[in-house]
């Protein structure tokens, strides 16, 4: 789905970088990968977290969504401002910023910086619920295709094989004009287009830890597939599902950007930040910047953040693969 | 005749329904600008030669040459801003040094029509004027048109049943071929007859009346002089020929094949000033002067080109930068342009990038803005459409639509009120007194008073509830709500910023109306006339952001979009008394029946009315002159156009 999602893959096919010289202490010492049925591991943990800490743009990027996720939720419960009704009735709609605008109103005279908060809440819902879905949906698709093989695994594949050659945004545009979108159905229509990728990242994991010997050993005592999915292909491909969730939370972010921007998103008087940006555009030529800056700023930090806590916890959870 | 979006003016269907007589008014200065257009007046001396480039507006480019068209191609862009410059209505309307939308006779292809048999009978006598290949412009090409009008009516995207041509009993030219006299199933009013049914004729060069290429000219066998029933079956072949039947049939494809609109010789024969001399599929068009030209006016420049645009902002940037490619004259979008404080029809200061080098000139045609709530709704549980056949309902939405603040704080003044079915600008002797004014300005107490008097509980920023059925009206259940969802065609800031303010204003005494973005077609092929109790039956306001343009219609009697079971009557209202107000506007030219008329209407409500924004905001370059005054019915006159001696 992205340049990112396209990187991972080749990461998760084996062909992964050597593991930096700040990581040989934490991996001295250790044996293996060993696989096995997952679990708990507070030394563990300490590691991943270790690793992933000293990723500096890591740490931006949490403190970045921690900031943009407060100034959503958060702001609006101290800066009150009226974001559903249009009071074109008695003023303007686009003010420059001023003491009673901080950041200027908009062509409905909504003030800028409450509807960057207001607007933010659905991009950021709708791409934490479209990636969850996808992460789902694909996990449990990729597995089951991956763990089967055959006939079954051909026919699932093909499936997405299908839709990954459709244009993801001409889909996405076709869905939406069908679809007349509200939130929900925002989060089901990205969702829907965006598990294929992590169908396909699982099914290869999957295909590789399906011969693995504690796999096999399962199978000879006796489990039952639907175990051996759910509690060791699953909690094995950890990483790469994780990793890739929060590229699909960018990802979504920015086609419920461009959606909105096409005026395909939410509809009046709910916003988003790519909705902001489509009503600012014609402004461009009068220079009212605060129109546009703004929320494009916001669409970069919050998808940055998640692409560099995206590298930075591929980084780590590799070295719990390592351990074991 | 036509649903209009600004710059985007779609002619939907056309014309005739109504009958009534009124003369266009004096409208001597029709144009009451707190200052003069900039680039009206002549100055210098004309200059022969030249290049006029014209920017057409975004996304609507020509694509239909033949000027016999369904409604499918019925549009601004194909009509009057491109096969007008080529081919010429039998009466031309729009006058040459004011915007009035009258008649003008010196620019039309035949004299005044001559009313005998007390007004059952109407006589035209042709001018003469001469095709480019020579020939005379005579009753042969009215019978041509008349003859395929007759047997294609259904393609015409003009026809109204039971008017014309079915108001004709009979018509023939008489041997000389120099008059066309028209017998009618009764009396007229002469006024609405030519404004709204003799303004659909153009006639067409006999070398069209063909069924292959290369054929005689007049084999067709459809501009017979003595029409009959073999004559209507001829023409069925000659319609079919000259078009592509909507894609049904490949071979041959004349007025479809884009690519040879300006090769192709049939469409070389033209009686207008000019002719194609180029024509790419992406809708750029270059003309050249037709020397023939039998009208008054031969066209100063050596070509005229109308450019393709895909945006307004694009538009807006080439005219900004400027350049040999830029065009002459084009438009500033509504947001780019400083606020206009004078009075309707005045000119404010223009957008900073241009001044210098471009006036502004805005350009108000000759249209109402409006729209429908569908009488015939199953929406809203059903109770929709009784809700909106209720007086006091439609009242309450129309009392929350402040024209004079959407005028001012979106339109940046540059827009005009509505007030009923006769526009109040171009000033005219249509609009009569009391529809001049607003019978409902904006009132949110006597919105709140209707609702509460008949029986609903107000729920301010929420839902309000019919609480006493038997108040709130026929059909209308208990615990009914005012819970409504209005599709319109967004994109256009000015349209987005319009449903937003009204849909915020009605929510203050609890009409929620969720908004739906559409495009412009959709929400026109959406808000059609239906029945009650029809699966596709449940639109509720549909708002297109354009209202009406009437063109070919140009009195504005309303049959065609008031009358009950009108084909463009969106939201199905019927009254008997409109009903019987329109007809009386058909049959007598008496002022008294169109003023009785339009004053029942604004205040019954057939559709909820709102501010009409100016048609274009042009910006005509400051070395180019005689582009003003616009012509109200956006017909284009580029040959009054030119560059002066320096």
């Amino acid at each position: 789905m992205s340049a990112v999602n396209e990187q991972l893959a080749t990461s998760v096919a084996g062909i992964t970088p050597p593991a930096s010289p700040g990581l040989d202490g934490a991996l001295q010492g250790d044996q293996a990968p060993s696989g096995g049925e997952a679990g708990a591991s507070g030394s563990l943990g300490r590691i991943i977290l270790r690793v992933f800490l000293e990723n500096r743009l890591a740490v931006v990027g949490v403190g970045i969504l921690v900031f943009m996720f407060l100034f959503c939720f958060v702001g609006p419960i101290f800066y009150h401002t009226n974001q559903t009704y249009s009071n074109l009735y008695t003023s303007a709609g686009v003010q420059p910023p001023s003491a009673a605008h901080v950041l200027g109103t908009d062509p409905n005279g909504f003030d800028v910086l409450g509807r960057l908060m207001y607007a933010g809440q659905t991009s950021l819902e709708v791409g934490l619920a479209a990636a969850a879905i996808a992460t789902v949906v694909g996990v449990l698709w990729g597995a089951t295709s991956g763990f089967f093989g055959g006939i079954l695994d051909a026919f699932m594949m093909r499936i997405v094989d299908v839709l990954l050659s459709i244009p993801a945004l001409f889909l996405l545009i076709i869905l939406a004009v069908l679809f007349h979108p509200d939130k929900i159905t925002l989060i089901f229509i990205l969702g829907f287009l965006a598990w294929l990728t992590p169908a396909r990242l699982v099914r290869g994991e999957t295909l590789s830890l399906r011969t693995r010997e504690y796999v096999q050993a399962v199978r000879v005592m006796g489990g039952k597939s639907r175990r051996m999915v759910t509690r060791h292909i699953i909690p094995n491909a950890i990483g790469t599902i994780v990793v890739n969730a929060t590229f699909q939370v960018a990802d979504a972010i920015l086609y419920l950007a461009a959606l909105g921007f096409l005026g395909l998103g939410v509809q009046f008087p709910q916003a988003d930040w790519g909705q902001m940006l489509g009503q600012g555009e014609p402004y461009l030529p009068n220079g009212d910047w605060w129109l546009l800056i703004p929320a494009g700023l916001c669409i970069v930090l919050v998808v940055v953040a998640f692409n560099f806590i995206g590298d930075a916890l591929r980084d780590s959870l590799e070295v719990r693969l390592q351990r074991r | 005749m036509a649903p209009n979006r600004g710059l985007k003016r779609v002619l939907k269907v056309a014309a005739a329904g109504a009958a009534a007589a009124l003369i266009l008014a004096a409208c001597g200065s029709s144009t009451p600008s707190a200052k003069p257009h900039p680039t009206t007046a002549p100055s210098g001396k004309p200059a022969h030669g030249g290049t006029a480039y014209w920017a057409e507006a975004p996304q609507a480019t020509p694509n239909w040459i033949f000027p016999f068209s369904s409604l499918t191609y019925f549009s601004v862009a194909n009509l009057t801003q491109f096969q007008y410059l080529m081919f010429r209505p039998l009466y031309w309307f729009g006058q040459v040094k004011s915007s009035n939308p009258t008649v003008d006779y010196s620019l039309s292809l035949a004299l005044p029509p001559k009313w005998s048999n007390g007004n059952k009978t109407v006589t035209i006598a042709m001018k003469g004027w001469k095709w480019s290949n020579g020939k005379t412009v005579d009753a042969h090409d009215v019978m041509f048109w008349m003859n395929m009008m007759k047997a294609e009516k259904a393609n015409w995207a003009g026809y109204v049943a039971g008017a014309f041509p079915d108001n004709v009993t009979s018509y023939s030219a008489n041997t000389k071929a120099d008059t066309v006299t028209f017998h009618l199933n009764r009396a007229y009013s002469t006024n609405w007859y030519l404004y709204n049914e003799l303004s659909q004729i153009t006639p067409l060069p006999i070398n069209w009346d063909i069924t292959s290429a290369g054929a005689a000219p007049g084999s067709g066998g459809c501009s017979s002089l003595t029409p009959n029933a073999k004559t209507l079956s001829d023409c069925v072949k000659v319609w079919t020929f000259l078009t592509d039947n909507n894609g049904k049939a490949k071979n041959p494809t004349e007025a479809a094949d884009l690519t040879t609109y300006a090769t192709n010789p049939l469409w070389q024969i033209v009686d207008g000033p000019w002719r194609l001399s180029a024509f790419t599929t992406s809708g750029e068009a270059t003309f050249v002067p037709n020397r023939a030209y039998s009208g008054p006016q031969h066209p100063y420049l050596s070509k005229f080109v109308e450019l393709p645009f895909t945006a307004d902002s694009s538009e807006y940037s080439a005219l900004a930068s400027g350049g040999a490619g830029a065009p002459n004259v084009g438009y500033v979008p509504t947001q780019d342009v400083p606020q206009n404080t004078g009075p309707i029809g005045s000119t404010g200061p223009n957008a900073p990038a241009l001044k210098g080098s471009y006036n502004l000139v805005p350009v108000y045609g000759w249209s109402i803005n409006y729209f429908p709530m569908n009488f015939h709704s199953g929406g809203d549980g059903g109770n929709a459409g009784p809700i909106f056949s209720q007086l006091y309902f439609r009242q309450a939405v129309q009392y929350l639509i402040d024209q004079p603040a959407v005028i001012k704080n979106i339109d940046k003044g540059y827009g005009v009120p509505t007030y009923g079915p006769v526009p109040v600008f171009p000033k005219n002797s249509f609009v009569s007194p009391q529809e001049s004014k607003n019978n409902y300005p904006y009132s949110l107490a006597k919105a709140k008073q209707l609702l509460v008097k008949h029986g609903w509980t107000i729920h301010p920023g929420g839902i309000s509830v019919c609480k006493v059925g038997s108040k709130c009206g026929p059909g209308i259940k208990n615990g009914a709500q005012l819970n409504f969802q209005e599709i319109y065609a967004g994109g256009t800031t000015s349209i987005d910023q319009t449903v937003a303010a009204e849909t915020s204003a009605w929510s203050k005494v609890g009409i929620h109306v969720s908004l739906r973005s559409e495009t412009f077609d959709t929400v026109l092929s959406t808000a059609i006339p239906c029945k009650v109790g029809a699966s596709d039956c449940t639109w509720e306001f549909a708002n297109w952001g354009g209202g009406w343009v009437y063109s070919p219609d140009y009195m504005p009697t309303g049959g065609e979009i008031f009358a009950s079971g009108a084909g463009s009557n969106s939201g199905s209202y019927s009254s008997t008394t409109a009903d019987t107000l329109i007809n009386e506007t058909h049959y007598s030219s008496s002022l008294k029946y169109m003023h009785a008329y339009e004053n029942f209407l604004a205040k019954d409500l057939p559709v909820v009315w709102q501010p009409n924004p100016a048609n274009a905001l042009t910006e005509i370059s400051t070395n180019l002159h005689g582009v003003t005054p616009i012509n109200a019915l956006l017909n284009l006159t580029p040959e009054y156009w030119y560059f002066s001696k320096s």
